[in-house]
């Protein structure tokens, strides 16, 4: 720009005219050369900001852009977080597996690649798999979920126009195990039942957000599955042996509210649970409800003490049948005689448990039943639970049934959740499947006093040890617990022969941790039980076979149960004034 | 002075270019390189969840119990087998036995 201005000024002395003209021009390139400062500047300022843009992209935000890149491409269709036990054992998890597929317009010999995949994946049928080849079409799947053997096999027949793809599967290494706890998956890896629908979003989401396969922190569930295999075990040797419809069991931490164990017969392998049966995918620990029976006598004891209608040393005359509207209520046992409260729990007197039931009220029943969580849902973490059914109005004939265990249908959890607030020392502490972080124990709510609770440790010791649950003892364990037997209820009254017996209990009973619970679906008595299919002849014993195999996995130290401290810890006086 | 600021400026570019196309290359052999170790991580991985899995497959308790029966000598703990310490008989220790034990050294030399 000097140039022009230096030239101007060399040609200056002049005429006027030209130096009008001179004058005009350097005006004009004047206004040249501010346009282009002005456009200039503009670049400049563009060119900064991109260069600042690259800097920012480059240097500071380089790491983050390439991750979501990375993420973007690796990430597996649908990849979902395990499930492990609460001692890290592996329950569920994700596979990643070969799935065959063709290209039906690149195959050359249809006729023969068929014969030789066949060769190699026998249970594929020819016929079909040369259909698939023939039909023109670009891709098509022909075996989903190979193992790696069967995809070796195939890579080797070396056919061409055929190839695989990564593809993931649900794997549960423990089968039928844990089936109902955890549920199953389908084709498309969403949850359908179980921990596994109700965790769905969790599960499903937990591999979302990071790059690598196994990262997530998997899901901890307070199942252990050695005690699982002992209850499981147990129950279906029970099943076998009394050739039940099924059976359910659950064992349960009464301080934590954890469930160690929940196992539900028959059960199914839900690695294919599209081949399982409804039958055997209802959890009847969970989802049934039945009416329970004797075991509820328990909370009806434990209901007339903390009330205070009756002292442990008072009783109630059961020498004759109790008759109500049309009913009439019978014993099983029956004594014709006075009886003492824990004469009434231990030879379990329906008679005895209604006068009890009655002198308490319906009101306050219906109450206390409520509070240890036996009217309303079980607030376990899976999506197949169970509404208890209870009685509506709720009369006088009802607080005497409902007093032995009939005219109310509870689920499992929800008898062994109360159970676990009797044992306790009188808290109530809501089932849980999560696991629980160690050293918190979680806060309850008082439902009775614990004064009461210590007679009912007592009592249920009582029974055990002369009582109608001798049959439950496990040496060393301090067990104590209440038979239940219950007639199923069927079209036009109760079925005399369909039992629901069970047994619930807990040790050991000094300071209870764990209740156990075993119920039989309608057992048959068979010779070594002489007939009998009740609770104390069928359940009974997998509970005392069960707490022998499960007390040293749980590290409860064993005591000897004649020594004189436990036997003034377990004292009752049995008969009143006595 | 214009005309060295004009080569000067030419042999910048031409050395910035080739800069640059090292620098692309090498950023290529890297990515690749970052490439085949994100797959080796995720081969890896894959191999850890079925391991871990076929852990658990050959850790199912009824497997377990099927060959303990088969091959070991092993029964259940019995209850009788396991007692508290402080249940164990306390066993008479000569007096002799004792200074010997606790004693200093000193001392002991000194008896």
């Amino acid at each position: 720009m000097s140039v022009f201005r230096r030239k101007a000024r060399a040609i200056a002395p002049v005429s006027e005219t030209t130096l009008q003209w001179a004058e005009e021009t350097e005006e004009q390139l004047e206004t040249g050369r501010n346009r282009l400062v002005v456009v200039g500047a503009v670049f400049a300022l563009a060119f900064t900001l991109v260069g600042v843009r690259l800097v920012d992209l480059a240097v500071w935000q380089g790491s983050a852009g390439n991750q979501i890149s990375l993420d973007a491409e690796q990430r597996p269709s649908a990849n979902r977080a395990d499930i492990v036990d609460r001692n890290g054992v592996v329950l569920a998890t994700n596979l990643t597996t070969a799935s065959l597929f063709a290209e039906p317009r690149r195959i050359l010999d249809a006729g023969d690649a068929a014969d030789k995949i066949v060769t190699a994946l026998p249970e594929l049928d020819r016929q079909e798999i040369e259909k698939k080849l023939t039909s023109g079409r670009a891709f098509i799947w022909l075996k989903r979920h190979l193992t790696p053997k069967q995809q070796n096999d195939v890579n080797a027949l070396g056919v061409p126009g055929v190839g695989f793809r990564d593809d993931r599967k649900r794997v549960y290494p423990h089968g039928n195990l844990v089936a109902h706890v955890l549920g199953y998956t389908g084709i498309d890896n969403e949850g359908l039942a179980g921990i596994e629908k109700q965790y769905d979003d969790q599960l499903a989401t937990v591999n979302r957000r990071s790059v690598s396969v196994t990262t997530g922190d998997p899901l901890r569930l307070s199942i252990d599955v050695r005690v699982q295999f002992a209850l499981q075990q147990e129950l279906s040797n029970a099943v076998d042996e009394f050739k039940a419809l099924g059976a359910a069991g659950i064992v349960l931490d009464a301080v934590t509210g954890e469930v160690i164990a929940m196992v539900s017969l028959p059960d199914f392998d839900p690695n294919q649970a599209r081949t399982a049966s409804p039958n055997a995918m209802f959890n009847r620990a969970a989802l049934g409800v039945y009416e329970m029976g004797s075991t509820f006598k328990a909370f009806t004891t434990a209901m007339a003490l903390d009330v205070g209608t009756v002292k442990i040393g008072g009783g109630y005359d059961a020498t004759k049948p109790l008759r109500v509207a049309r009913f009439t209520i019978r014993d099983d046992h029956p004594k014709k005689r006075w009886l003492s409260v824990p004469e009434i729990f231990i030879y379990s007197s329906n008679i005895g448990a209604a006068k009890m039931a009655v002198d308490v009220g319906a009101d306050r029943q219906r109450e206390f039943l409520g509070r240890l969580g036996l009217l309303q849902r079980a607030s376990l973490e899976l999506p197949e639970v169970g509404t208890p059914l209870s009685p509506s109005p709720w009369r006088e004939v009802n607080t005497m049934t409902v007093g032995f265990g009939h005219g109310i249908a509870v689920s499992p959890v929800q008898l062994t959740g109360a159970m676990a607030a009797l044992m306790n020392g009188g808290v109530r502490i809501d089932p849980t499947l999560m696991a629980r972080p160690p050293m918190v124990t979680p806060v309850g709510t008082r439902v009775m006093k614990a004064r009461t609770s210590s007679i009912m440790k007592r009592l249920m010791r009582l029974n055990v040890e002369s009582g109608t649950g001798t049959k439950a003892s496990a040496t060393g364990y301090l067990v104590g617990g209440k038979t239940g037997t219950a007639e199923k209820a069927g079209a036009g009254g109760y079925r005399r022969k369909a039992l629901l017996s069970s047994f619930i209990g807990a040790f050991p009973m000094n300071d209870p941790r764990y209740v156990v619970l075993a119920v039989i679906d309608e057992p048959k008595g068979n010779k070594k039980t002489f007939g009998y299919a009740s609770g104390g002849w069928t359940a009974a014993p997998v509970f005392g076979r069960v707490v022998s195999r499960i007390g040293p996995l749980m590290g409860v130290t064993p005591v000897d149960e004649e020594s004189k401290s436990v036997r003034n810890a377990m004292f009752i006086r049995v008969k009143a004034g006595g | 002075m214009r005309r060295s600021f004009s080569f000067a400026a030419i042999i910048l570019t031409a050395l910035m270019s080739y800069g640059l196309y090292n620098m692309k290359y090498e950023v290529r052999r890297l990515e690749g390189r970052l490439a085949d170790l994100q797959q080796n991580l995720v081969a890896d991985q894959q191999a850890v969840k079925i391991l871990r899995a076929e852990w658990a497959y050959l850790n199912r308790p009824s497997r377990l119990q099927d060959l303990s029966g088969r091959h070991l000598d092993l029964q259940p703990i019995e209850v009788g087998q396991l007692t508290d310490l402080h249940e164990l008989p306390v066993q008479a220790v000569k007096a002799s036995q004792k200074t010997a034990l606790f004693l200093p050294k000193t001392k002991r030399r000194a008896q």
